[in-house]
């Protein structure tokens, strides 16, 4: 069997949304090995994080995947998701909360706005490590979405 | 006639007239080819000639011309005029100018010219001239009248003569036509002759021929012809003679058969009718016919068989003949009505047979017909005597017979088949069939009458039954009669049976009857029977009597009234009522006395006493008793209760009164009088315009009405003033109407209390408690604050706890990984320590998150199956039970409950851990689990064998925080049981536990069915 190589596109960066210095830290620490996800930017708050928007429009590459606080600044992660989901042009951009919050209410508002995926952010760094790895595994690699 | 041919000429003359002219065609046909000939011949003849002549001028002109001598040139032209039939002849030089010509005045003229004032001739020379240049020849002109020749002379000279063929050919032709008129009368000649011979030899026999078949075919059989010779007709002839004799022979005995069958068609006894088929019509018919149906024959001519016809049986004649024209049926047969000219209907059988043969077009058929109507009315009036004879027996039921011994042989009437259910049509029954419809019990003696009929004499037989099997059993009384011959011999016995079933059944009827009266008598329960003679005796004393009065019928009869029952005072009264009873003939009572018993008791009776007819006259009397003591005890237990209820009526404090349907007052307590300051006796009667004022008199009535048309108690409230004391008092009345046992309205009753304190006490409390709800809702909203509150912080702390905590462990885990090299030991193990209290923190967290969610979440209740989830359970932590072998011993069955899902799995997980987590040490750990079903709760118990606890601690091991062991021993946050206390609280349950030391515990759950 012959495998075929198909030219690689260059990777699309990552958007993590988020405020905590720590969090961001760790978040790209355990995000660092991986390879079939591009580079990560941050949006430190809501507000920066819609104020991306017009950056896009602009001709600045929009990210491969968003992952999504919802304890934010300003604006809170469910608003930046709900006008994220009602683009109706970035609003195939998969979207990944990742939260420390449990809670049914926040899933149900979530997945309500039409989120991609819902990670609770495991305290353990181990298993935080474990879940970036399946979070690469499944948005990186087996998951097809719209360029 | 004549034998003509198709262009109406007779042979004889046609023949001869055709031969002349074939002849005569052939002649003419002929003659002209001749002429054809002829004309050749003569052109030929005429051609050659000139030729000749020419060709011997030629050297001569030629040597003329070369001398140049025209001079003897035109001498030599002009000689050729001497040549027969030459007209014309011209010699012309090299400018086609004339040198010499057969007319002197032409020479020197242009050729052209000369040929041109020519006329016919001219041209045709011209046209030869104009033809290119060639040696000698010769032409025949365009009428074929002349011959054109041309002969070049050398040095461009050149003879052109015409000769003349009309004269020649004239000739010739007078002598071919003179040849053809002999010819033609020739043949005329041999025509004529031809035809008086073929009129000798032909015509004149078949003329006799002819004559003689048309003789023949005039009638004349006798007719013969004799032609002689032996030619074909001839031959015609002798065949004609010999078909004449033969037809003769035929036509008379054909003849001789008509002059027979007409006899035998007009003379014979039955009606016979040729009649086409396709109209019906009557074509001919003899006279019987006619007598039959009463028409002439030239009536009937006019008629056709469907009018004759009776129109009850004309649709099965027509069915018939549509068969016979359809060939379906060859002939038939059937009895019908005909309608006599008279009117009168006849009855006829008739036969009906096609005159056609098979599978020709239907045309004629004969009909027969006999007149039957005789034997039809004889039938009919045999018919109708046999059922009024058959009517007459089964109206009298009533069956005649006649038996003849020594045949053996019997005869029976309809009716004595109808008696045993048998079918006359399967003809006379033997004895066997007869003793077979008799009833079983009948049988042996019947079957001895049967055989003493055959040898003795028989005068009487009694009354025997038939077979209940055969339906309803008939009681028949036979008679029977012998009937003797001339010197006394038996020769039948006849005889009939009645069926006397009626009569048995009226006597059983009868009897019956009197029985089951006398039962009635006997049996009914409370009415006491006797009958007395006019002395006052016992005559019948029923059972009802002997309970009444203790007697027995035996000790009763025979004694009088007086000794058995009556007090000493209605003795005397008692004999007097019933000789009143014997005169006047009219009952009396019921009338009620006392009466004593047997035992001296006595009791209260009702009695009626009237009288009947006896068996030889006499009047016999009958006395029934009802025993009322029991009535009167109850209507003095009534008497009693009335004074009773009169004396509550009239104590009680409500006002009470009732009114009839139309508001008249028809009683009132004693309360209801103070109200209106009328004693009860003064108000009867009045109503309440009487005693208000109109208005409110209306209200009330109006009250009245509405309780009335509601059917059901009506309440209101109003405000009266007492005629008394002049109080003024809140009334709360009620009224509802009142019907007796039949559900008919009697009246109203009104009940009025005096709520006026009531009402006050009411208003205040009604204050009070409006109040009271503001203040409810007041602090219902603080709470909802706080709680609302309370919620977003255990939020924010939860998830602002959580994020310092991830950063301790994530970076403590770098510090491992990444510079594990330079720390040592004890520094990696103060690591490990940060990591695992920031581990214990999150559990913490978690497990007040919960607790808090617990505390916040709505319960959903819904159908929860017990069994299924701890199996559940036990599956998923089937590796852990396993790691530390713990065994799980009992189980839950499948109870449904209506509980909170998540919150039921919540508790048994927490319970199922700390089962597990406290037995560890045991061995092995044994988990033990019930469950049951009582008085409508569920419980559920979970059972370990681990360290237990003090009962002491029972209530602190539910409240938050709170542990007994420290962490170390036993990992935990303290958070776990009152997790499991708060959810089953909220779902309506309850959890305790019963524990010692070392002996394990029991946690027990309850649940709300």
């Amino acid at each position: 069997m012959m495998s075929v190589a198909r030219p690689q596109p260059a990777v699309r960066p990552i958007l993590l949304v988020e405020d905590n210095p720590v969090d961001i830290d760790l978040t790209r620490r355990a995000f660092a090995r991986s390879r079939s996800l591009g580079p990560i930017s941050v949006a430190h708050d809501g507000e920066q994080a819609l104020g991306m928007i017009p950056r896009w429009d602009a001709g600045e590459r929009p990210p491969s995947l968003i992952l999504l606080d919802i304890n934010l600044p300003r604006v809170n992660g469910i608003e930046v998701l709900r006008q994220l989901k009602a683009h109706p042009k970035y609003r195939c951009i998969p979207v990944i909360m990742l939260s420390s919050s449990s809670e049914d209410r926040d899933l149900a508002d979530a997945y309500t706005l039409g989120v991609n995926s819902y990670i609770v952010k495991p305290v353990d760094y181990d298993r935080f490590v474990e879940a970036a790895g399946h979070i690469e595994r499944y948005w990186g690699e087996l998951n097809q979405h719209p360029t | 006639m004549t034998a003509r041919s198709r262009f109406g000429l007779p042979a004889r003359t046609l023949v001869p007239v055709l031969i002349t002219l074939v002849a005569l065609l052939i002649v003419v046909f002929n003659h002209s080819l001749q002429l054809r000939e002829y004309r050749m011949l003569v052109e030929e003849e005429q051609s050659l000639s000139l030729i000749e002549r020419l060709s011997v001028e030629q050297s001569r002109f030629e040597q003329q011309i070369e001398q140049d001598n025209p001079l003897q040139l035109r001498r030599m032209v002009a000689e050729l005029a001497l040549r027969p039939h030459l007209t014309h002849a011209y010699l012309t030089d090299t400018g086609d100018r004339i040198v010499g010509s057969l007319a002197r005045a032409d020479a020197g003229r242009p050729l052209a010219d000369v040929l041109a004032a020519d006329g016919q001739a001219g041209a045709a020379l011209a046209g030869a001239v104009q033809s290119p240049e060639r040696p000698l020849h010769i032409e025949v002109d365009a009428g074929r009248t002349a011959l054109i020749g041309v002969l070049p002379l050398g040095s461009g000279y050149r003879l052109l003569v015409r000769s003349d063929l009309t004269l020649p050919l004239a000739q010739r032709l007078h002598r071919s036509r003179s040849e053809l008129w002999r010819h033609a009368a020739t043949i005329l000649c041999w025509s004529f002759v031809l035809s008086v011979f073929l009129h000798l030899i032909w015509f004149r026999r078949a003329a006799r021929l002819t004559e003689a078949a048309r003789a023949f075919g005039r009638g004349r059989l006798d007719t013969r012809v004799s032609l002689g010779g032996s030619d074909e007709l001839a031959e015609i002839g002798n065949a004609f003679n010999d078909m004449a004799e033969r037809l003769q022979a035929q036509h008379m005995a054909l003849r001789d058969s008509e002059r027979h069958f007409r006899v035998m068609f007009e003379q014979a006894a039955v009606g016979v009718a040729r009649i086409d088929t396709r109209a019906g019509r009557f074509v001919e018919l003899n006279r019987k016919y006619c007598d039959i149906v009463g028409y002439s024959a030239d009536e009937m001519h006019a008629l056709d068989f469907m009018r004759l016809t009776h129109p009850d049986d004309l649709a099965a004649d027509l069915q018939q003949m549509d068969g016979l024209r359809n060939g379906q049926i060859r002939e038939f047969s059937m009895d019908k009505r005909l309608f006599h000219k008279d009117g009168r209907t006849v009855w006829v059988t008739l036969s009906v047979s096609p005159l056609w043969a098979p599978g020709d077009e239907p045309d004629f058929h004969l009909a027969v017909i006999q007149d039957i109507t005789a034997r039809r009315e004889a039938e009919q009036a045999l018919r109708l005597e046999r059922n009024r004879l058959r009517e007459a027996e089964r109206i009298a039921r009533l069956g005649s017979w006649e038996f003849y011994p020594a045949l053996g042989r019997r005869w029976w009437s309809h009716q004595m088949f109808d008696f045993f259910g048998l079918d006359p049509d399967q003809g006379m029954p033997d004895n066997e069939t007869y003793l077979a419809c008799m009833h079983p019990d009948d049988r042996p003696r019947m079957r001895d009458v049967l055989a003493r009929m055959g040898d003795s004499n028989l005068d009487s037989v009694e009354v025997f039954r038939t077979d209940p099997a055969r339906g309803p059993v008939r009681h028949l009384q036979p008679s029977i009669q012998r009937v003797p011959d001339p010197v006394g011999g038996l020769v039948k016995y006849a005889g009939t049976l009645l069926d006397v079933s009626d009569i048995v059944a009226a006597e059983r009827a009868v009897r019956e009857s009197e029985e089951r009266l006398r039962a009635t008598l006997e049996q009914a329960p409370n009415v006491a029977v006797q009958w007395f003679d006019a002395s006052g005796c016992v005559l019948y004393w029923n059972r009802a009597s002997t309970r009444l009065y203790g007697w027995s019928p035996d000790e009763a009869i025979g004694r009088t009234a007086a000794q058995l029952m009556l007090l000493d005072d209605d003795a005397d009264r008692f004999v007097r009522m019933l000789a009143s009873v014997e005169r006047t003939g009219v009952s009396v009572g019921p009338y009620e006395y006392r009466v004593r018993t047997r035992s001296g008791e006595q009791k209260h009776v009702e009695s009626a006493t009237f009288r009947i007819p006896g068996e030889r006259g006499e009047h016999i009397f009958v006395c029934m008793d009802i025993d009322v003591t029991a009535r009167r005890h109850a209507e003095q237990a009534v008497e009693q209760e009335r004074t009773h209820l009169q004396t509550l009526f009239a104590s009680l404090p409500d006002m009470v009164w009732l009114k009839s349907p139309d508001g008249l007052y028809l009683s009132c307590n004693r309360m209801f009088e103070r109200l209106v300051g009328l004693r009860e006796a003064e108000l009867l009667g009045r109503t309440d315009y009487d005693l208000f004022p109109r208005d409110t008199a209306d209200y009330f009535r109006a009250h009245d009405e509405r309780a009335i048309r509601a059917g059901c108690r009506s309440t209101n409230e109003e405000w009266v003033t007492l005629a008394d004391t002049g109080e003024h008092l809140l009334l709360q009345t009620i009224k509802t109407p009142m019907r007796n046992a039949a559900g008919e309205l009697i009246g109203v009753l009104g009940i009025a209390r005096d709520i006026t304190e009531l009402r006050s006490t009411q208003d205040s409390l009604s204050r009070l408690n409006q109040e009271l709800e503001q203040r409810v809702a007041d602090r219902t909203q603080a709470l909802s604050e706080a709680i609302k509150e309370l919620e977003s912080f255990s939020y924010a702390v939860s998830h602002d706890l959580k994020a310092p905590l991830r950063g301790i462990d994530g970076y403590s885990k770098i510090l491992l990984e990444d510079y594990g090299d330079v720390l040592d030991e004890t520094a990696q193990r103060f690591l490990n320590n940060i990591r695992n209290g920031a581990g214990q923190m999150h559990a913490l967290i978690e497990d007040l998150l919960a607790y808090s969610r617990m505390e916040r979440r709505s319960i959903e209740a819904s159908r929860v199956d017990l069994g299924e989830l701890v199996q559940g359970l036990l599956e998923r932590r089937a590796d852990e039970f396993a790691a530390a072998s713990a065994r799980i011993v009992g189980g839950v069955p499948s109870i449904v409950v209506r509980a909170d899902r998540q919150g039921v799995e919540m508790v048994l997980r927490n319970l199922l851990d700390n089962a597990l987590k406290f037995s560890r040490d045991a061995r092995p750990p044994i988990i033990t689990l019930e469950a049951s079903v009582e008085q409508g709760r569920v419980l559920l118990s979970i059972r370990d064998n681990g360290i237990g606890f003090d009962m002491k601690y029972h209530e602190r091991i539910f409240e938050i925080f709170q542990r007994l062991h420290r962490s170390e021993e036993f990992a935990g946050t303290g958070v776990g049981l009152a997790l499991v206390r708060k959810a089953m609280q909220r779902m309506g349950g309850r959890v305790w536990a019963d524990s010692a030391p070392g002996e394990g515990a029991c946690f027990h759950l309850e649940f709300p069915a």
